[in-house]
């Protein structure tokens, strides 16, 4: 309940405020982070709560992407029911890409998901007939949503604000189900929750089968908003590693990480671009990015999340609190 | 069909000096380092700097790469990655894994390598585009010296761990951190002295492959990939699986680029799939243990 | 519930954080909602990778601009009013490029946009044009799929990827070569100049042609000259986009011992100054086919030529000429413009017909293309470091030279 009204009282306002002010620049911006909310939020499901770290995610995120734009300039399909294909296609490749790289632990399962991403980005570029190669499926015309025509920046914000919270709220309360906290016991200590009865193959599975369904969904929207996609834009690593900057940066495990973390780094690098001094430096935000990551994960593993939330200690010293959250002690 | 043999044992051997580096990092540390890579980017680096200011030769600057990459790897070492460690294994690939995109970009800023490509211009460079002709097959000059640079360092690392204290420290902490304590040895600072070896054979890589290739700030990428996938086919922490494995690599894609047909285009892929066969039937690589 | 309200107020922090953050500037310009002209000055926007792998591209526009924006408001403008252009980064990745094109856009004062470069974020920059109406002269970028199809707001006045080798194809058909093969590059360039380009002609001409790809920032390329050379071809054609594959290709060339009558290159990489630098000797006797660099012989290339040296210290090539031509196109479509708004540009644009260094200008309806300048093209040669037309024959400053073998 707490959550739904959080959530409500958040996209309510962002859909109130941001249209009295934005034009296509601040559309723009404020999509991307609601794009990058949906994929934090999705990746941190396997990543932060149950624990499976996956370089690879723009696998699934492409994979979307691709089935959805097939889909819609072949077939003329409405963008509703291309969310569903696009994290549908996207949670069944999972299947057998959890068989076989569930074999590995930890930093070998990253590294796994990494080679499968990069073959899948390769196949892409080079299977013409089906995606076009490396020219890219430009989508032209307007679309429909579950029948409602979609066109204006505006309305595509609108339908990025639902998603964002749709898929917000989705993982708040399943992280509160019996799923959840079976994937939590996993997260902390794989050997124990087998010892405790919890099926980890069954959990880590569905773990995928989930973030792969919202991965996949976001890439289909990301493609249906750019109305443009080529293998490098939705199958390159730094997809995938853009997944794990706002989560991590954010909050690992949390709910409001992937949120916190969208906000600030996109905001962040659009500011960053629009400094002249700073122009002749395009990198210069990833160095800052790549640093972030580092202090972050040495010194505060629980992100910015953890940052506010020490800092909500320090103020209203006598208050605790309990929730989900990855705090190791360093 | 030699000709295919030949170049792809030459640039296996470049492979196999990265791979060298990474799996003595993992076999003492348990550490998967993303930022492996970066480091061969270092020594391109080095190497052009002192090339075009100096005029000296890419193999000679060798001897700068490696001290730089090595205290540069030592400090990452004992500064992040060994803080890293105490808390988890997951926390250690992402801190790795933001430090390769940290320096990879930090070098692309206009200060170091910038947005550009550089490349050892050919006109005072011993190794510009020199063949060497052995029996009717072409080989690579700067490659083909860098083939007998990399058996050399192979040798040269085989007598420090079997021969010498530190080599044998080393040995103990990656058997057992806790025994190798209590005998005595200052693992952490082992640790670091084989993190920073690591990241020096990965220079050297980028020492030789300064002579032919283009040395961009983002090249790192290419080989951290291929460095893991020979590190996991020849055994995680083996050195004579990271040569051996260094080689199959480097042979397989040069077939695979000859003979199947397109395979010019999917060169990479041949050694991902590698990887996941080797991850399918066994995981533990050609010369590891078996679980 | 202290904590819920710590939670929201602090997450609507963050949000404000999105409006502070790009909100500023562009609240004040989109202020005046009119699409017309603001005070003193017609402005014109343009997406080019400032900074970047390409920033070099996004130089040599910028200069080419500058230049002609000089020459056009030193005599006082047009219709009184200076010209201006409003530069973003594109970084060239379609996705930033697409951001840069709306922010642009939502400039209300900017009238008609230039720029793009690349394949991908031309792609975007023409969507972006095509949804909001405002009128796009692509200058450079090559990819056929930007005036394919019935858009209204995007004109080009260079030649496609596929049109790049046009004079080459004539020139094979005078002189059939006995075999090809063709090295390609995997990326968005490669492919257009194969299907829009090369393979009509594969397929018609009846010469045995053999085809191998390579991906782009492959380091090792020896195995692909290996077997280009097993099939021993009297001609070579390469696409390479970036002057590094150029000169890896033409590097790995040497190693493998190919050598055959020819090696053609099909613009973007090979025709630029970075490869001869790059390959150095090796450049030698290379050609490319792709978008002419003017005609030299006319005085007003030349003047251009003498000037724009002069003032920034090296030669004017393709992309300077295409740049440069492209502002004096505006300029002479602003003249004509009724109103001075953006449909009245777009109009003013459709019907331009006029002479420039990079040739005649005229956008026409021909084939599958649209609001598409039929540009001329040549085959150029590469002659110690430097570029010097072969064909057509009417513009050639030399005889072409066969490949004289590796030393």
């Amino acid at each position: 309940m707490k959550a739904i009204l959080t959530t409500g009282i958040l996209a309510g306002l962002l859909a109130l405020v941001v249209p009295m002010f934005a034009d296509i620049h601040i559309y723009a911006v404020v999509t991307i982070v609601l794009i990058s909310i949906m994929f934090g939020q999705a990746w941190n499901l396997l990543g932060g709560f149950t624990g499976q770290i996956s370089f690879g995610h723009a696998m699934f995120f492409g994979l979307g992407a691709y089935v959805a734009m097939i889909g819609a300039v072949r077939g003329h399909m409405d963008m509703g029911l291309g969310l569903l294909l696009g994290g549908l296609s996207a949670g069944l490749y999972s299947i057998p890409i959890g068989a076989l790289i569930f074999r590995l632990r930890g930093p070998y399962f990253a590294l796994g998901s990494l080679a499968l991403a990069e073959i899948m980005r390769i196949v892409a570029a080079n299977w013409k007939s089906i995606t076009n190669g490396g020219e890219g499926m430009p989508l032209s015309g307007v679309n429909t949503m579950f029948g409602i025509p979609i066109s204006s920046k505006q309305e595509y914000f609108y339908m990025a604000v639902v998603l964002a919270a749709l898929f917000s709220l989705f993982c708040s309360y399943l992280m509160k189900s019996k799923t959840g906290y079976s994937m939590i016991a996993i997260r902390e200590n794989e050997e124990s929750a087998q010892a405790m009865g919890i099926h980890t193959p069954r959990y880590k599975s569905s773990a995928l089968f989930i973030s792969a369904f919202l991965t996949g969904s976001a890439g289909a929207f990301f493609g249906y908003y750019n109305k443009f996609i080529d293998p490098d834009m939705v199958l390159s690593t730094h997809i995938s590693t853009e997944m794990i900057f706002v989560t991590v940066i954010g909050g690992i495990g949390t709910i409001a990480g992937p949120i916190v973390g969208s906000a600030i780094l996109v905001v962040l690098q659009e500011y960053l671009k629009g400094i002249p001094t700073l122009q002749t430096y395009p990198s210069l935000y990833l160095t800052i990015y790549g640093f972030l990551l580092m202090m972050v994960i040495l010194y505060l593993p629980g992100g910015i999340v953890d940052g506010f939330k020490r800092l909500y200690r320090w103020f209203f010293a006598k208050t605790r609190h309990s929730g989900i959250g990855k705090e190791k002690t360093v | 069909m030699l000709q295919t043999l030949a170049d792809g044992l030459l640039i296996g051997g470049i492979y196999a000096v990265i791979a060298l580096g990474l799996t003595l990092i993992f076999g003492v540390m348990r550490v998967i380092n993303m930022a492996h890579g970066e480091f061969v980017m270092i020594g391109m680096f080095v190497s052009y700097l002192l090339f075009s200011k100096l005029g000296v030769d890419p193999f000679v600057s060798i001897l700068i790469t490696v001290p730089a990459c090595f205290v540069i790897g030592f400090f990452l070492y004992r500064l992040f990655v060994e803080k890293a460690l105490r808390a988890s294994e997951e926390n250690t690939l992402l801190l790795t894994a933001g430090t390769s995109i940290f320096i990879a970009n930090l070098m692309a800023l206009p200060a170091f390598i910038g947005p550009k490509f550089l490349r050892l211009s050919s006109e005072n460079l011993y190794w510009a585009n020199k063949v060497w002709y052995v029996g009717g097959i072409s080989l690579n000059a700067a490659m083909a010296a860098g083939f007998l640079v990399t058996g050399v360092i192979i040798f040269v690392l085989h007598l420090l761990l079997m021969k010498t204290d530190t080599g044998f420290a080393i040995r103990a902490s990656a058997q057992d951190p806790t025994a190798a304590t209590i005998m005595g040895v200052n693992v952490p600072f082992i640790s670091g002295i084989t993190f920073g070896l690591g990241a020096a054979f990965a220079g050297v890589a980028g020492n030789i492959l300064s002579a032919n290739y283009p040395i961009y700030a983002a090249i790192g990428t290419l080989f951290v990939v291929k460095a893991f996938v020979i590190v996991v086919l020849g055994g995680m922490g083996s050195i004579p699986g990271a040569a051996v494995g260094g080689l199959i690599l480097g042979v397989t894609e040069s077939f695979g680029s000859a003979y199947v047909p397109h395979g010019t285009g999917f060169r990479d892929v041949f050694g991902l799939v590698i990887f996941l066969l080797v991850l399918l039937f066994r995981p533990q690589g050609l010369f590891g243990k078996g679980h | 519930m202290k904590k819920k309200l710590f939670t929201v107020i602090s997450i609507a922090a963050i949000s404000s954080l999105i409006v502070a953050g790009c909100g500023g500037k562009e609240v004040t310009s989109s202020s005046n909602s009119n699409a017309t002209v603001n005070g003193g000055t017609i402005k014109i926007g343009a997406v080019l990778p400032l900074t970047g792998g390409s920033a070099v591209f996004g130089e040599k526009f910028k200069q080419a601009y500058s230049l002609a924006l000089e020459e056009i408001n030193a005599k006082g403008g047009v219709k009184g009013k200076k010209l201006e252009i409003v530069y973003e980064d594109s970084q060239e990745k379609p996705a930033v490029g697409k951001t840069a094109a709306e922010k642009l856009v939502s400039n209300k004062d900017i009238l008609i946009l230039i720029g793009g470069r690349s394949s991908g974020v031309t792609l975007q920059e023409a969507a972006v044009a095509e949804e909001n109406k405002v009128p796009y002269l692509i200058e450079h970028g090559s990819s056929d799929l930007a005036t394919i199809g019935d858009k209204k707001y995007v004109f080009r006045l260079n030649p496609t990827s596929g049109m790049y080798t046009e004079t080459l194809r004539k020139m094979f058909k005078e002189n059939p070569p006995k075999s090809i093969a063709y090295v390609n590059v995997d990326n968005a360039f490669g492919e257009a100049a194969y299907q829009y380009g090369l393979k009509g002609y594969f397929e018609e001409s009846k010469v045995p042609v053999t085809i191998e790809k390579y991906k782009a920032g492959e380091l090792d390329l020896k195995p692909v000259m290996e077997k280009v050379k097993a099939q021993n071809p009297e001609v070579v054609i390469m696409t390479a986009g970036d002057d590094n594959d150029a000169t890896q290709l033409i590097k790995a060339a040497k190693e493998a011992n190919l050598s055959p009558k020819y090696f053609i290159g099909t613009g973007a990489g090979h025709s630029i100054i970075g490869f001869a630098k790059q390959a150095g000797a090796l450049s030698n006797t290379v050609l490319t086919a792709g978008p002419w660099h003017g005609n030299k012989k006319d005085p007003k290339w030349q003047e251009f030529n003498k000037k724009f040296t002069e003032k920034f210290a090296h030669e004017p090539g393709e992309h300077e000429v295409e740049g440069y031509a492209a502002i004096y196109v505006i300029a002479d479509t602003l003249s004509r413009t009724k109103n001075l708004d953006r449909e009245g540009v777009r109009e003013a644009l459709a019907q331009t017909d006029m002479d420039t260094i990079f040739g005649h200008i005229k956008f026409e309806k021909f084939g599958s293309y649209s609001n598409q300048n039929k540009a001329i093209t040549d085959v150029s040669q590469w002659i110690d470091g430097k570029l010097y037309t072969v064909y057509p024959t009417q513009y050639a400053e030399k005889q072409i030279v066969p490949f004289k073998g590796w030393k």
